[in-house]
């Protein structure tokens, strides 16, 4: 499988994506995952912009999940930011297998009970299942916003937090 | 009067603003809106359009932005597309120079495309490698 890296970030391509992860993780291909930006023209065409240079598909899940265990998907070296973590598992329940998955952004939603875990990290209490369902899969999921951050075991700081 | 909104990550914004007023004074119709490390990216878009239509008087905005591809330019560059306003424009990886020449600049003109084009050049002109000055 040829995903090097999954992010969980709902800032999509941004600063500390295109001046830091893209070098570390050596990808030619970023794939944005969800449902809804993938069905935003605005996004579409401002995201490959963003990825300054770098081959950019936004895609839904089922797409992104189809190109990714296609003949053609392995041959990339892939990086998925996935805007959510059920993006993330979503892909994960349709076969894919990142070599690593990182959560990196998440900010607070308003209007919703949200739960600040890290600086850069706010989870709604629902959401803590699913990065359980996501680590139950055989994942150490890392918090790291820079690659140089020393990250550290997300789903210890959810129990640390009574979140699960 | 062309509006100028400033934007960027941290304290980029209020930081840039404050030094430019340090030197050429208190400024009308700027204002600064910064993105930090816990601010939701739409969220931070509604803001800033918010800011858009607030200080738009038909002369246009013009945003300056901290760097391209960073999640403030991505908000601007969203609302640009989304046509908001007739006249806005977006210009990234903006310094201090830049800044004081814009902010002056269109007290002179209301057009929105000129303030653009001096900026530019201006922009080009403020990168110096000092040690090979003549």
């Amino acid at each position: 499988m040829s995903v090097e890296h999954l992010r969980i970030d709902n800032r999509l391509i941004h600063g500390q994506v295109t001046a830091s992860w893209t070098n570390k993780i050596g990808t030619d291909h970023i794939i944005v995952v969800n449902d809804k930006v993938a069905q935003d023209p605005i996004q579409k065409k401002m995201l490959p912009r963003a990825a300054r240079g770098i081959e950019t598909s936004v895609l839904s899940v089922d797409e992104a999940a189809e190109y990714i265990t296609s003949e053609k998907g392995k041959k990339d070296k892939i990086m998925v930011i996935a805007k959510l973590p059920s993006d993330a598992l979503g892909l994960l329940e349709k076969g894919v297998e990142p070599k690593e998955i990182n959560v990196g952004n998440q900010a607070l939603v308003s209007g919703e009970e949200n739960i600040k875990i890290t600086k850069s990290i706010s989870i709604m209490p629902k959401q803590a299942e699913v990065y359980k369902k996501i680590s139950d899969k055989g994942y150490n999921l890392t918090y790291k916003v820079m690659p140089s951050d020393s990250g550290g075991d997300f789903i210890k700081t959810l129990k640390e937090k009574d979140l699960l | 009067m062309i509006g100028i909104i400033i934007i960027g990550h941290g304290n980029f914004a209020d930081g840039l603003l404050g030094a430019a007023e340090m030197i050429i004074g208190k400024q009308k119709k700027i204002k600064a809106l910064s993105l930090m490390p816990t601010d939701n990216p739409e969220e931070f878009r509604k803001k800033l359009k918010e800011k858009v239509k607030e200080m738009n008087d038909n002369n246009g905005i013009l945003i300056l932005a901290d760097m391209f591809g960073g999640t403030p330019a991505n908000a601007a560059n969203y609302l640009l597309e989304e046509k908001i306003i007739e006249k806005m424009d977006v210009v990234t990886g903006v310094n201090m120079p830049l800044t004081i020449e814009l902010i002056n600049l269109r007290h002179s003109t209301n057009e929105l495309s000129l303030l653009i084009s001096e900026a530019k050049k201006i922009f080009n002109e403020s990168f110096k490698i000092l040690s090979e000055l003549d």
